[in-house]
């Protein structure tokens, strides 16, 4: 039995499939490009896919991951082309790794997630503003925001859980944010949490039709630094420079 | 138009619906094409998308190069009011062009109480609702389905309708279109032409006048080349006509989302409340080669894990043991289930339904219909008790613990007493399963869920002369069965009867109806269908308003001098026919299925339209036909 860690994108229309939407999406991909899938044992077997991380719907995301076990060994060279060849628009595999051993599901390793937003204000907000207003968020003991779930709004403290926000860019209203937050079963923030922050104890005065945001990596953390799921060489923050 | 629709999107109810990354789904350079035409579904995406007829024409008129397919459907009333509010007029999926640059528009017509949403969808679209104001400039209206078959009701708002089986037509009339496009004719030159296509109806060709009464007097084509009756198109061999060997798969999950194989088209077990068993005859088998062909193709392009073996009576294809069982041992390993609906009540079915569950366990739906032998003689549904009770105890011994039991109330000639023989029926059939249950040790409780819907003439079967019980009748009868079903072994549930009583009204229309459908838009009716949006309230204001008696229509006895709304629409099955099949009904006599017994029952059918029956098997006859 082969397990395989996949790297794609979700972007474009593809942002509009659900979670749930997603993983029926994948299956079908999987079964066009004739991956043998290993399933489940029992009454319903399904078949062995999990994801790493669930995306907001309407998020675009350059690093979504999944794990999947196969009941025969695919060629890794092949099954990139393989799947490419029968996704729909918007979702790319990137990358995919065989993963040995016992090594953590793709879920049980997030720590940490990074976006990036772009959007608009209705007014502009001077470069000094946006740098006042960030390095005064990072500062805040308690940052409480509105989350919606299951059983209701309930408020939630994130300030703990904001790793880092920087302005990468900034042309009269349209503002670029980077955001780094963690993520994952020790606490997790959503990119528009953090918007949903700025506009309460900041007042921005943000245009809510014109945001959008993508996520741009899911890491996990390794002595003291994040590393992204697979291709570990790559990206590495070291979380002590943060703050 | 994308970027527009975007601002929004994430402010609406499932986006996916509005979204076009479906796979299979298909994208043509306009600049390319010769004639353009959009599929309108009018109900919502994952209603629409889970309709076969859709997928299989879509399919032919994309193999063409020079004809370019999308599809619309009824957006939800989220997303209307975000359209109306941006002022952006609805779109196709696929080039999220707005529905007027569009040739054809062509909506499927598959139940009555979806017409408002088409016109909707017109209004959505900006384009005039009657074919009187629709000038050069707009598309042509076109409709099919089991609506086109009684059309009255949309006759003000369609251009033409497209009568009976449309894989060969559907091509025959845009080639046409597309021929008088080029030459530069107009639509009404262009329509003279089509009128000479078998199956088409061109209601604007045909003068209706009015007894008095309010009674037809008369409908005749304003010209005489005009055709009377029109009659039907069929596809005489389903082999020979294309079937998809690729659906669109929705990127979201929708109602039926898997496979549609259709092992069959046509029913002639005669039943005499069905119109789909009188307007897809005759019964015409596909090939097993050409099935298993087609599992294959759809199989491997559409990922789906599961095949569902769709006919009007799927238990009737006569290859259908041998079929099951291939398709489970051929895609066994790769995990792909079957899913087999509409089963008789027999114990072969279950046996049948057993074998697929090996993969997957799904409920069981009986349809019984009416609660006594007397009714169901009345009916011609030829199933007994014992053929209840018999399946039923298979289904238990199998393992299965809850049953679904489906039955009309209000049928012609329905008593009281045929009333508590669906409460006998359901607990006989409670007891045997408990009785079953504890034998085998099993401590979950058997639960039967009695559904009924109210029962409604349909024109073209031979009910259509029926008038329905009146509305505080059928509620009476609802609240008499929900009164005797108390029991904690039986579920009981109900159609809205006032739902019934419009469809009635609807389906039995003349042409004065559009008028009231029109009105009943204007006050804000949409997605009737829907229970949170059925409005009776409005739908009696807008017929008040126009002054037109619904009772008239859903209430009264036919008689069968009268010319019938639908009169003009010829199905293939005769009158005469249609007229000793009520009789019988009345005498409660029973008419047999010619499938099984080679006896002509003298529908019609054959003759009328020059085809035969298609049966791979006959009964004690070993060989296959090819």
């Amino acid at each position: 039995m082969q397990k395989l860690r996949v790297k794609f994108t979700k972007e474009g229309g593809a942002r509009y499939i659900s979670h749930l939407d997603l993983m029926r999406t994948m299956e079908r991909a999987l079964r066009r490009a004739k991956i043998n899938l290993a399933f489940s044992e029992g009454f319903n077997p399904h078949p062995k896919i999990s994801f790493a991380s669930a995306l907001s719907l309407g998020v675009e995301s350059q690093a979504e991951y999944m794990d999947v076990e196969l009941a025969k060994s695919v060629n890794l060279g092949e099954v990139k082309e393989q799947l490419n060849n029968s996704l729909p628009g918007g979702i790319k595999v990137l990358e995919v790794e065989e993963i040995k051993g016992k090594g953590g599901a793709a879920m049980s390793l997030v720590e940490a997630a990074s976006y990036q937003v772009k959007g608009k204000t209705s007014q502009v907000w001077p470069q000094e503003r946006w740098f006042q207003v960030i390095r005064d968020l990072q500062q805040q003991e308690e940052i409480q925001i509105q989350r919606e779930g299951k059983k209701g709004v309930r408020e939630v403290d994130i300030a703990p859980l904001l790793l880092k926000i920087e302005l990468l860019g900034l042309e009269q209203e349209n503002f670029h944010l980077g955001l780094l937050v963690r993520s994952g079963s020790r606490g997790n923030v959503r990119a528009e949490e953090v918007l949903q922050a700025l506009q309460k104890y900041y007042s921005l005065p943000l245009i809510q039709e014109e945001v959008s945001i993508m996520r741009t990596g899911l890491y996990q953390e390794q002595e003291n630094r994040l590393l992204p799921l697979i291709s570990l060489e790559n990206e590495v923050v070291i979380l002590k420079e943060l703050r | 138009m994308k970027e527009k629709i975007e601002k929004f999107l994430l402010q609406v109810t499932k986006p996916a619906r509005y979204v076009n990354n479906e796979w299979n789904a298909v994208h043509k350079d306009w600049s390319q094409v010769e004639a353009k035409v959009v599929f309108a579904f009018p109900d919502v995406y994952e209603v629409g998308m889970s309709h076969l007829g859709i997928k299989i024409l879509y399919h032919i008129l994309n193999q063409r190069e020079d004809i370019v397919a999308e599809r619309t459907f009824s957006p939800w009333v989220d997303m209307e009011d975000k359209l109306r509010e941006h002022q952006i007029p609805l779109f196709s999926l696929e080039s999220k062009a707005p529905l007027g640059d569009f040739d054809i528009i062509a909506f499927t017509l598959q139940y009555e109480m979806s017409y408002t949403n088409i016109l909707n969808i017109l209004d959505l679209a900006q384009i005039p609702f009657t074919w009187e104001e629709r000038g050069e400039e707009y598309p042509l209206i076109i409709a099919g389905g089991p609506g086109a078959f009684s059309p009255e009701p949309l006759a003000d708002f369609v251009d033409a309708f497209i009568i009976g089986d449309g894989e060969e037509i559907i091509v025959q009339f845009v080639d046409l279109y597309k021929e008088m496009q080029k030459t530069g004719k107009s639509k009404k030159e262009f329509l003279e032409e089509a009128v000479k296509l078998r199956g088409i109806y061109v209601p604007a060709f045909y003068q209706v006048g009015y007894q008095a009464d309010g009674l037809i007097e008369y409908l005749k084509p304003y010209k005489e080349q005009y055709p009377l009756p029109i009659t039907r198109q069929v596809v005489e061999d389903l082999n020979e006509v294309p079937y998809p060997d690729h659906f669109v798969v929705p990127s979201m999950e929708v109602i039926h989302d898997r496979i549609t194989l259709e092992v069959q088209r046509g029913c002639s077990r005669g039943c005499r409340f069905c119109q789909a068993g009188v307007i897809y005859r005759p019964v015409r088998e596909r090939s097993l080669e050409n099935l298993h062909d087609l599992a294959e193709k759809l199989v491997e392009k559409t990922g789906y894990n599961e095949i569902s073996l769709s006919s009007l009576s799927t238990s009737d294809y006569s290859c259908l043991p041998e079929l099951v069982a291939a398709l489970l041992d051929k895609y066994k390993e790769k995990r792909i289930g079957l899913s087999l609906p509409s089963l008789r009540i027999d114990s072969f079915s279950v046996d049948l339904a057993q074998m697929v569950q090996e993969v997957r366990k799904t409920g069981l739906t009986f349809a019984p219909e009416a609660g006594t032998q007397r009714l169901r003689d009345v009916i011609n549904k030829g199933v007994t008790e014992e053929d209840l009770l018999r399946a039923a105890e298979s289904a238990f011994s199998a393992g299965w613990l809850k049953l679904k039991l489906y039955f009309m109330i209000g049928l012609p000639t329905e008593t009281y007493e045929d009333l508590d023989g669906i409460v006998d029926l359901a607990k006989k059939v409670a007891a045997l399963g408990e009785r079953i249950r504890k034998e085998k040790g099993i401590k979950i409780p058997i639960r039967i869920t009695v559904s009924t819907s109210s029962f409604v003439p349909k024109p073209h079967t031979p009910f259509q002369w029926e008038g329905q019980f009146q509305l505080e009748e059928l509620e009476k009868r609802q609240q008499y069965l929900n009164e005797k079903l108390r029991s904690k072994h039986i579920v009981f549930n109900w159609h809205d009867s006032h739902l019934s009583f419009l469809e009635a009204v609807v389906a039995k229309g003349d042409r004065r109806l559009g008028k009231a459908i029109r009105r009943a838009w204007e006050l804000g009716c949409k997605f009737d269908s829907w229970n949170d949006y059925f409005q009776y309230d409005q739908w009696l204001q807008a017929f008040s308003d126009v002054e037109i008696d619904p009772n008239f229509y859903a209430y009264r006895q036919l008689a069968y001098q009268e010319i019938l709304p639908w009169d003009h629409i010829n199905t293939g099955v005769s009158k005469k026919f249609l007229i000793k099949e009520h009789q019988k009904a009345l005498q409660e006599e029973k008419t047999p299925d010619c499938r099984f017994t080679d006896q002509c029952t003298g529908c019609g059918i054959c003759p009328e339209l020059k085809v035969e029956t298609k049966i791979l098997r006959r009964k004690n006859d070993a060989k296959v036909e090819s």
